[in-house]
């Protein structure tokens, strides 16, 4: 019994750093802009796609397919915002919403054409693919690999956020973007940063994830608004409360999978949700602020 | 008296909708094109709903497939299940989701924004998920739908079947927007574009804003509801699939696309987005593409949606009128 | 006559007491201001009357009904009408439907009918119609009608708030810094115009920074300091209040 609970805790530590990765991309844009990206989730896919193509199609080396699949979906990132984006900054927030939800219609369709509709098997990242821990419980290799990876950027983001000149400037963009201007600080340019910074992770996340999950063109949807559930659970506009909320969401969603039944997981992902947004809307590390009359 | 004026166009407008069907009907291929416009007036009524909720009361669902697909077993269960007419299938339809809507809109109309984006999308899957799983409806594999009899009158008897529904889905869809019309005219309509605006300044003037934004998402509930009944009788079949979260997004696509501004600019909507798929006949497979490029350019270019650009060459076909 | 009494009204924001234990009555058919330097916490005594916010502990009874049990928009049917610092008219209708929302509770209330009505919400509008027509006049904006929100000059739009206000024939009005941004004519023209008011027998409290206008129109000055009742009285007697000059100019001689 404890084996197979073992085994959710695993599961749900890697969905977890998943949503836990997504959701940062999803605070980071909201930070500079206001905008909730709901497209955020097809990078993740297309991350797996590229990643199929550039080390099973390319046959390239991990390593490199790894490399190029990031700075290629942080490219798609830049595009998305030059293209999409920046000429809908100033419209209604449900005109915004239907875009971003149009890119990611667009997105899908794309990858539907160019890569087909079947799943995409990518090797794992290592040659081990599998260790046993002890007679029964038998730990997925790629699992330490996502782990691992997603905390290495995390722990890169934090840095960037807290050491550089340009991680501060997204912060003061957020609270005041004119103030932000008077201080010379290139609104424009920081929302690009952000969409490349965003789409970037979730490309990682994704070609992090597909050896296990194998790529498929539409699995974006699902991830994408997971890591904003979770981004909402833990506070939006905080960096350690979607971390935080990313994690928690996996665990419990695939302890709920686990022991009440796997075909309502998505629905527990969203109970949740629902639950956070009616009592703690301000999530668990969000600040409340009211607007003034 | 724009009012008069604007119900004058409109009746107008119905009357040519009302005599489409003889007129296809001369025609070999008439009968696909009538079957294409039924849909077309089944999303119309449940988008007209929607329209008072997003453009007027200025709130988001991004979750109203929920609501039709309640309405499209509420039928399979009194029809099905039960046996009784289907009159009573659309009567529960009207009661569950009216219970439903307002209970849930206690709570979530509360946010604003993006989380009452995501709480609607949320309440829309969960719902989906249930009636997924849910056996007793035939889960994910569906279930199929008794036909549509009123008074010994059957919808589904396939010699009238087409006109039947058309008719049936078009007076509908005339009579939630005569409804609308004349409550956003109205005080209460005065009342809802306020709080639209600035809800603090609205209750400061007396308005209760929970009572009015409670009413309009259960208003919009149960018109999705309706749509959601005819539909399944109209398929004779439903899966879930048919009503997920992909549809709420087409609903929610079809009012902004159409304007948010106007009630008609649902049924503008409505039309575009299901005549779309059609249109592109072979390339189907571009469909995505092609529905995804349209929202995005139509909201950045045409904020206010399409139908204002329909007002526009209205108004120039005007005034090239009144110069001759 | 006391037509509102508050008594031991305290309201704090995170350790910072905006308001405390603070007590003061507004007589009927007076006009009371509320004044005191920037930051005193007038415009929080307003929105904890207003119920906009909550209060920590206190009382606001008017009429005998104790407010702080009253749902923010309860308090236009107990005949209470305010207006806002920053000025809030909604821009999405012109403004005559602005002023029309101002009756939105005379007219019965029951939301569904206005679905089915046809004539039924024609004849009533027509009266709210005229109604505010005569209160734009009485404000003095008889022909800005029909105009947009966005065509006013800002002294007209604070004008065109007090006519909204005064439509739904209120007892009580609240007036938040309504002088806020005039120049001298237009607030000897606001000046009029609350006296105005209160000859039709209405009961005004105003929070306000213009000392002219407070003198020459207030029947009794109550002001605030830090959260606390510093004064009450007649304007002359405020004017010469020690502890009030102190106040506002502070204790140091300037140079």
């Amino acid at each position: 019994m404890s084996e197979i609970f073992f085994q959710y805790i695993i599961n749900g530590l890697t969905f977890g750093a998943i949503y836990a990765l997504i959701a940062l991309g999803f605070t980071v844009i909201y930070k500079t802009t206001d905008i909730i990206n709901f497209a955020q989730g097809e990078f993740v896919m297309l991350g797996g796609m590229l990643m199929y193509t550039f080390a099973e199609n390319c046959s390239m080396p991990i390593l490199p397919s790894f490399a190029l699949t990031a700075v290629s979906v942080c490219f798609i990132g830049i595009i998305t915002e030059r293209l999409f984006i920046r000429p809908a900054l100033n419209a209604s927030l449900i005109s915004v919403i239907i875009i971003t939800i149009g890119i990611s219609i667009l997105y899908q369709s794309a990858a539907m054409l160019i890569w087909g509709k079947e799943a995409l098997i990518i090797r794992p990242f290592s040659e081990t693919e599998f260790i046993e821990l002890s007679e029964e419980i038998i730990l997925n290799v790629q699992n330490v690999w996502i782990f691992g990876i997603t905390i290495f950027f995390m722990i890169i983001l934090h840095l960037f956020f807290e050491k550089t000149i340009t991680g501060k400037a997204f912060a003061a963009c957020s609270s005041n973007p004119n103030a932000a201007a008077l201080v010379g600080i290139n609104r424009n340019k920081m929302v690009l940063t952000s969409f490349a910074v965003s789409a970037g992770l979730a490309g990682i996340a994704g070609a992090a994830l597909c050896p296990l999950t194998n790529a498929s063109y539409n699995m974006g949807t699902l991830f994408g608004l997971k890591g904003f559930c979770a981004a909402i659970i833990g506070g939006l506009g905080n960096n350690l409360g979607s971390i935080l909320g990313g994690f928690m969401l996996g665990i419990i969603q695939e302890l709920g999978a686990g022991f009440i039944s796997s075909g309502y997981k998505d629905a527990i992902s969203f109970l949740i949700l629902i639950i956070f947004l009616v009592f703690k809307p301000s999530g668990l590390l969000g600040s409340k602020w009211k607007k003034r009359v | 008296m724009s009012l008069y004026r604007e119900k004058k166009g409109l009746l107008f407008f119905f009357l040519i909708i009302g005599l489409i069907p003889l007129f296809l009907n001369k025609f070999q291929a008439g009968g696909y094109y009538i079957g294409v416009l039924t849909p077309i007036g089944l999303y119309s009524l449940a988008a007209v709903g929607l329209n008072l909720l997003i453009g007027f009361a200025g709130q988001i669902s991004l979750g109203h497939a929920g609501f039709m697909s309640i309405g499209a077993y509420s039928s399979v269960y009194v029809c099905a299940k039960l046996g009784y007419p289907a009159i009573y299938g659309i009567a529960l339809s009207i009661i569950i989701n009216c219970i439903l809507a307002y209970l849930i809109s206690k709570p979530i109309l509360k946010l604003k924004g993006h989380y009452l984006a995501m709480a609607t999308l949320g309440v829309g899957v969960i719902i989906n998920i249930v009636f997924r799983e849910f056996m007793y409806f035939g889960g994910g594999e569906g279930i199929s739908v008794p036909d549509l009899k009123i008074f010994s009158f059957n919808f589904n008897d396939y010699k009238i079947k087409e006109i039947a529904y058309f008719y049936l889905a078009w007076s509908l869809t005339l009579a939630s927007l005569v409804l609308s019309i004349n409550f956003i005219n109205s005080k209460a309509g005065r009342a809802l574009r306020a709080l639209h605006l600035n809800e603090i300044a609205a209750a400061a003037l007396g308005i209760n804003v929970s009572s009015y934004k409670t009413f309009i998402f259960v208003y919009s509930a149960v018109l999705a509801g309706i749509s959601g009944s005819i539909t399944a009788h109209y398929n004779s079949y439903i899966l879930p699939s048919t009503f997920d979260l992909h549809t709420s997004i087409k609903l929610v696509s079809m009012v902004i696309l159409g304007g948010v501004m106007d009630v008609k600019g649902a049924i503008l909507g409505a039309f575009i987005i299901t005549i779309l798929p059609e249109l592109l006949g072979k390339f189907d497979e571009y469909e995505g593409l092609v529905y995804g490029g349209i929202i995005i350019a139509a909201l950045i270019f045409f904020p206010n949606g399409l139908i204002s650009l329909i007002k526009k060459i209205n108004a120039k076909i005007l005034k090239l009128f009144k110069k001759k | 006559m006391e037509l509102l009494s508050i008594d031991k009204l305290t309201k704090t924001f995170g350790g910072i007491g905006a308001v405390k234990n603070f007590s003061f009555s507004a007589d009927s058919n007076r006009i009371t201001a509320l004044i005191g330097p920037n930051g005193a916490g007038k415009t929080t005594v307003f929105n904890l009357i207003s119920r906009i916010i909550k209060a920590d502990s206190g009382s606001i009874i008017y009429n005998n009904i104790n407010l702080l049990n009253q749902k923010p928009h309860r308090l236009m049917q107990l005949g209470i009408s305010r207006t806002f610092q920053n000025v809030v008219l909604f821009d999405n209708m012109p403004l005559i439907d602005n002023i029309m929302i101002g009756g939105h509770i005379k007219c019965h209330p029951g939301i569904i009918k206005y679905l089915f009505s046809f004539s039924l919400s024609w004849k009533e509008d027509k009266i709210l119609r005229e109604k505010s027509e005569y209160f734009l006049e009485f404000a003095g904006l008889k022909d800005k009608i029909n105009s947009s929100i966005a065509e006013l000059a800002f002294g007209q739009q604070r004008l065109a708030e007090i006519a909204r206000a005064l439509v739904s024939e209120p007892d009580f009005i609240l007036l938040d810094e309504p002088a806020a941004g005039l120049n001298p004519k237009e607030t000897e023209q606001l000046g009029e115009l609350l006296c105005k008011i209160k000859a039709l027998q209405k009961t005004i409290l105003i929070v306000e920074h213009d000392m002219n206008l407070v003198m020459n129109i207030s029947d009794k000055i109550v002001v605030m300091n830090f959260g606390e009742f510093l004064a009450e009285g007649k304007p002359a007697d405020i004017l010469a209040n020690k502890d009030v000059i102190s106040a506002y100019l502070g204790d140091d001689e300037l140079c």
